[in-house]
């Protein structure tokens, strides 16, 4: 090939240009650390980038509402466990007044007590958290009250509440009042407590022996609806155990597409140095001496 | 035979080798011009006469300064050009496209992504005001980006219209240049080749085969004619001006409609192709979008019971007018039931499960946008590395061609010498002659005296 001058100055241009733009690429790496900056840098990598975004944008929003999920049960925890050791002391009040030869004068006190204890347990059924109720299911009511007819009644209504914890895993975090205290099996809990008061006060023994029963039947009901609450707070914790490990493994992966090796960056920037230096120590000797340098 | 012609053919030497110096001054003051073709002087023996002692050579002739151009080299090299151009403005304007669809920095995924979450903690706090207007917020976030994007295609197309008018006219101008040109050469042909006039022709030429990858043809009398899809852009004097519109059509006065190559062909492509594609996509999506948010929106129920309006409008499936619809915290449907219990978030958790479930498009939205994305990213990438890789065969092939035409000076300055040389010793012939007829004119005749 006929190598013309103009040639020689358009090819160490182009050289020069390339190493030029390849220096600044390893720079710009190695500075920003990304690897992609714009689609075209890796168009399926790009897709799969955005996917991993999204995906850990959802383990973070888990957690958010693993959080949430668990105040809430929580909350709806301590209230049963204190609901449930006052029907103990109820039980054990009704036992002592069954068989109490006093009762005329005994039961008295035992009846005022357990009308206290039966607004104890209304104020705890109509618990609030963070102003919403605990077990009125979606309705911003009191779960338990007295109708005009002075009969007590369920308010609520059926809502579940879910959380979402997972992908496609969402749990129920909250327990109605009218399954914890009977008021859907016919025999709820504050009706038999004013059941009791009154037998207590008359002194109807072989009534006292029946609401005994009813009394152990309400018992268990509420420890049962205590471990629902207790299995949804394992679920929320196992879950949300699962999404961090989640979000850990997508910041790996997210960061093996993005980012680039430090270490190959910084040696690639090294390489496209020596190569710049090269290029331009070459380009000081590419016009060879001329003929006319040895022309007389 | 004449006792001169010695004289005579001494001085055709000296003539021979200052054309011969001259030519390569000019090759040597001209190394650097673009476009420049070196030129040579072409010698011939002149006829010999014949004498009684056979034929005597008269010395050297001047038969033509040629131009040392390959018209195959220039015509590959002309082809790849006019590719090149096509290639490198086509992925220079899908890569403006990229740069204002904004991701992988800033983009819909953000603010989709802020959409979904806004949704979610709504739905954990269905009663919460502020969660309503940060929902109501991030939706406008994701229409504006979305419209700023489809605006932003539309300032660009708009732009390359332009740019298409705008460089046909130019074109058009290169073209008038090249029929005068055509006219000037075939004026200066019988006197010999007007050297300047062709090198001219031949740049600008180049200029309008990058813009119109129009193919070169020259007829016999030295002057050129420019085809375009087979019909006549230049022939000789006549010139056919191109029309071009904003919308990427280009006619040609005698048929109409046609498709360049070159960079006005890339421009043409995109406005017929890229853009107009990537703006589907977009209308598409932003259509799906607005389709699955409001069909499950309207699933919900206010607060009053009402079920739920339209979260996003879009006229005509156009992105550009993509707008929120809600504006109220009341008017959101966040409730799963008619009753609409205050602390019920069903339909905002359904609106936010819209993320991995597909909507009523009867696809997931983040996925079609990942689609998108890929989709961009994958025809600017694809016409980026097209351009890169036709840059270099073009790079090739007008070294290939510079080779040819170019100057190099050592050989200027070894045919300097031999010039220099040949006028030496013709000069040199001259006196010789010179001083043999000094001795027959004035030494002849003088013996004895």
């Amino acid at each position: 090939m006929r190598i013309t001058n103009q040639l020689i100055v358009d090819n160490a241009l182009r050289r020069l240009r390339d190493v030029h733009t390849a220096n600044n690429d390893a720079r710009d790496a190695a500075i920003t650390g990304r690897r992609v900056n714009l689609p075209s840098d890796d168009p399926t990598g790009a897709g799969r980038i955005l996917a991993l975004r999204a995906a850990e944008r959802a383990r973070v929003q888990e957690q958010r509402n693993a959080d949430d999920a668990e105040a809430l049960l929580n909350a709806a925890d301590t209230n049963l466990r204190t609901i449930t050791s006052r029907l103990q002391r109820v039980r054990d009040l009704v036992v002592q007044g069954a068989n109490t030869t006093t009762i005329s004068d005994g039961g008295g006190a035992i009846a005022d007590e357990i009308a206290s204890i039966r607004e104890e347990l209304v104020a705890l059924a109509n618990a609030r958290h963070a102003g919403r109720p605990l077990f009125s299911g979606f309705a911003d009511v009191d779960a338990v009250a007295r109708d005009g007819g002075g009969t007590f009644v369920y308010q609520g209504d059926a809502g579940e509440v879910r959380r979402r914890i997972g992908d496609i895993e969402t749990v129920t975090v909250n327990v109605r009042a009218n399954d914890v205290f009977g008021f859907t099996a016919g025999d709820d809990l504050f009706t038999r407590l004013d059941t009791i008061e009154s037998q207590l006060r008359s002194g109807d023994v072989n009534g006292l022996q029946a609401s005994l029963n009813s009394l152990d039947g309400q018992i268990s009901r509420v420890t049962e609806h205590l471990g629902v609450v207790g299995a949804a707070t394992n679920r929320v914790e196992s879950a949300r155990n699962r999404s961090v490990e989640g979000q850990m493994h997508i910041g790996a992966e997210l960061s093996e597409l993005e980012h680039v090796d430090m270490a190959e960056a910084i040696m690639e920037l090294r390489m496209q140095e020596v190569a710049l230096q090269a290029t331009q120590q070459a380009l000081g000797r590419a016009f060879p001496p001329s003929l006319a340098s040895f022309l007389q | 035979m004449s006792s001169f012609l010695g004289i005579h053919t001494a001085y055709s030497g000296i003539r021979a080798a200052q054309a011969g110096l001259e030519t390569t001054s000019n090759n040597i003051a001209n190394v650097s011009t673009r476009g420049y073709t070196r030129q040579r002087v072409e010698l011939v023996t002149s006829h010999a006469t014949l004498t009684a002692a056979g034929y005597i050579g008269e010395g050297v002739d001047i038969e033509a300064i040629n131009r040392l151009r390959d018209g195959f080299l220039d015509e590959r090299a002309r082809t790849e050009l006019g590719r090149s151009g096509r290639l490198s403005r086509l992925a220079d304007m899908l890569g403006r496209t990229e740069g204002v669809f904004g991701e992988l920095q800033f983009g819909v995924s953000n603010d989709l992504d802020d959409v979904f979450a806004a949704l979610e903690d709504l739905a954990n706090n269905p009663d919460s005001a502020g969660a309503r207007q940060v929902v109501i917020s991030r939706l406008d976030g994701l229409a504006t980006r979305i419209r700023s994007i489809a605006t932003g295609y539309e300032a660009i197309a708009a732009n390359a219209g332009n740019d298409l008018i705008g460089e046909t006219r130019e074109v058009n101008q290169l073209l008038h240049r090249v029929a005068e040109l055509n006219t000037a050469i075939l004026g200066a042909r019988p006197g010999g080749q007007p050297n300047d006039l062709l090198d001219e022709r031949d740049r600008v030429i180049d200029d309008i085969v990058e813009r119109t990858g129009a193919r070169v043809l020259h007829n016999e009398d030295g002057s050129v004619r420019l085809t375009l899809d087979g019909e006549q852009l230049v022939d000789r004097a006549l010139v056919n001006e191109l029309t071009a519109s904003a919308d990427g059509t280009i006619t040609h006065p005698a048929v109409g409609a046609v498709t360049l190559g070159g960079t006005l062909g890339g421009i043409q492509e995109f406005l017929a192709s890229g853009i107009a594609s990537l703006q589907a996509e977009l209308d598409t999506f932003a259509t799906d979008l607005a389709t699955s948010f409001n069909d499950q929106h309207a699933a919900g129920f206010t607060d009053s019971g009402a079920a739920g309006g339209p979260l996003f409008t879009i006229a005509l499936g156009t992105a550009r007018t993509f707008q929120v619809a809600v504006s109220s915290p009341d008017e959101l449907a966040v409730h799963g039931d008619a009753a609409a219990a205050r602390f019920d978030g069903d339909n905002a958790q359904a609106l936010a499960d819209l993320r991995n479930v597909a909507g009523s498009s009867g696809s997931v939205i983040t996925e079609d946008l990942q689609a998108l994305v890929s989709s961009l990213g994958a025809s600017v990438g694809g016409a980026q590395t097209a351009a890169n890789h036709q840059a270099q065969v073009a790079g090739a092939a007008e070294a290939a061609r510079m080779s040819e035409h170019g100057v190099n000076l050592d050989e200027e300055f070894v045919s300097l010498i031999a010039f220099q040389r040949q006028l030496e010793a013709a000069s040199r012939v001259m006196t010789s002659i010179d001083q043999a007829l000094d001795v027959l004119i004035n030494r002849t005749g003088v013996v004895g005296r």
